[in-house]
């Protein structure tokens, strides 16, 4: 079906609300700000091309099609996000042993902490996002939350 | 948590990705030439005409010294630890349970070894199969369709620690060969093949939608000292691609390199460990795509299937390099076979075995 287009029509509020939360998002899972911003450059383009009419949840939406793109990118680049990369921006001088902690994890664990902890999305929410059962994304956290206890510490 | 929030808090998205963002167009809708718009159609087609049905021919001549098919071979005398020498192109037997030590290193892909030493001085006593399309080019009816490739996350294992386990097979464990009848009733099952489609057409003597297609088979089976199966071994060689496939009744067959932290998919509910790793498998200097798998089936067989490169060039990711993408294809269109639910390999024709005679002419 050939549509003469998926712009929305707020399109700037589109990316305004979103940029930075997929931005954040990027850069936990890559570990490094140019790749971060080329994914959400990516994510934005695939809106363009496939978002489907009437999205309920563009937010949702997006935020899924970045983190599969994460997922390819890490990938497709065979290799690994080093615990702290030294891409990322530099951390407070209180921050750094969090951050490390966090790299150590595998890209996916980290993914559901960030998507998680930071930017709120349910088990149920987040198995619908991946493509998994909420069991799997309740046994993923409980994984990465042994392997963050101290960083979990209130 | 507050310190990685603080941290978060403060990245943005910089002015100049701002700007791009606001700037970005809807693409543009063209209508392709006749040969755009029908030029992957046609190459699917063809491709599927030309893979649509598959044969199993008789290998290379068999070995002088070679025994029939499907027989114990007393004269075999591997020790622990020897590398296997079973054929010029047969792999390394697998591990197996009755490990000894297991020990943290950061091992390379195991498989490379087991392929480039001691391969050229004994031939495969079992049936050699080379899977062909005996029509491939004619008009055959082919069924215009591609069959659907799940989605695995082949996670990146290239480099990351891994677990060795170092052992080897029980003393009395014996190995049968198997016969070309033995290696498709695995995968056709106990009724043979399917009717064709069509009258003029074969359906193949492994399913098509393998895409083994120019693959040699080669295929044995380790039974314990009291003949109960443990593990039968499968091996795939085409030009420089190959696979090597592990099935164990009940159990996941016992690995010796072991990534702790490789993810898992799930295909058709069933949960699938994948990997993948560069590697120079060959030691031509080139970095070989390996891509890996490993699940259990519905009717409770252990799988591990490894594949080094394939006869395929596909994107399996939007963008992604075409060699990778066909290593994870093939790799993924065996675990869809092999968990679909007309599919999957069947070895109730080999659960028992007798031993041989000579308990010395066993492993």
């Amino acid at each position: 079906m050939l549509r003469t287009s998926n712009r929305p029509v707020d399109w700037e509020a589109l990316v305004t609300q979103n940029e930075d939360r997929l931005y954040r998002a990027a850069l936990a899972i890559l570990g490094d700000p140019q790749e971060a911003e080329d994914a959400v450059q990516d994510a934005f383009v695939r809106f363009l091309e496939k978002a489907p009419d009437h999205l309920e949840n563009p937010s949702a939406w997006l935020m899924r099609v970045l983190v599969n793109g994460c997922r390819s990118r890490l990938r497709l680049a065979w290799r690994r996000v080093d615990p702290l990369p030294d891409t990322l921006p530099a951390p407070g001088p209180e921050e750094g042993q969090e951050l490390e902690e966090l790299y150590s994890l595998p890209p996916a664990d980290r993914a559901l902490i960030h998507l998680h902890y930071y930017e709120g999305y349910s088990t149920a929410e987040l198995a619908k996002m991946l493509g998994c059962r909420p069991g799997t994304v309740r046994s993923r956290l409980f994984r990465a939350r042994e392997r963050l206890k101290k960083l979990l510490e209130p | 948590m507050k310190y990685f929030k603080s941290y978060m808090d403060r990245q943005e998205a910089s002015p100049e990705l701002h700007e791009k963002l606001l700037q970005l167009e809807p693409p543009k809708k063209r209508r392709g030439t006749v040969w755009t718009r029908y030029g992957t159609l046609a190459a699917c087609a063809a491709l599927i005409i030309g893979l649509g049905m598959w044969r199993l021919a008789p290998g290379p001549a068999p070995a002088e010294d070679a025994q029939n098919a499907c027989q114990v071979t007393p004269d075999y005398n591997p020790q622990p630890g020897e590398q296997d020498t079973a054929g010029p192109d047969a792999p390394a037997p697998a591990p197996a349970p009755d490990s000894q030590a297991a020990a943290l290193d950061t091992a390379g892909p195991d498989l490379k070894s087991k392929n480039l030493e001691g391969s050229v001085s004994r031939k495969y006593p079992g049936d050699s199969l080379v899977v062909s399309s005996p029509r491939a080019g004619g008009d055959v009816g082919g069924k215009l369709a591609f069959p659907m490739v799940p989605f695995i996350n082949y996670q990146d294992i290239t480099g990351t620690d891994t677990v060795s386990m170092d052992w080897c097979w029980a003393k009395g464990t014996f190995r049968v060969f198997l016969t070309r009848e033995d290696i498709q009733t695995i995968f056709w099952g106990p009724e043979g093949k399917p009717e064709a489609d069509y009258p003029k057409n074969e359906q193949g003597d492994l399913p098509w939608m393998l895409f083994w297609d120019g693959y040699t088979i080669r295929a044995h089976a380790w039974y314990s000292p009291e003949g109960k199966l443990l593990e039968v071994f499968l091996t795939g060689e085409r030009d420089e691609s190959s696979f090597e496939l592990r099935m164990d009744p009940g159990q996941l067959p016992t690995t010796c390199l072991y990534d702790p932290d490789v993810d898992t998919s799930e295909v058709f509910g069933t949960e699938v460990t994948g990997w993948s790793r560069l590697c120079d498998w060959d030691g031509d200097g080139q970095d070989d795509y390996i891509c890996g798998s490993e699940f259990i089936t519905r009717n409770d067989i252990g799988i591990r299937f490894e594949n080094r490169g394939s006869s395929l060039r596909a994107e399996y990711t939007q963008g992604g390099d075409m060699d990778l993408g066909g290593a994870c294809t093939f790799n993924a269109l065996f675990v869809r076979w092999a968990l679909a639910e007309d599919g999957g390999p069947y070895l109730d024709h080999l659960l028992t075995a007798e031993c041989p005679d000579d308990p010395d002419g066993t492993w």
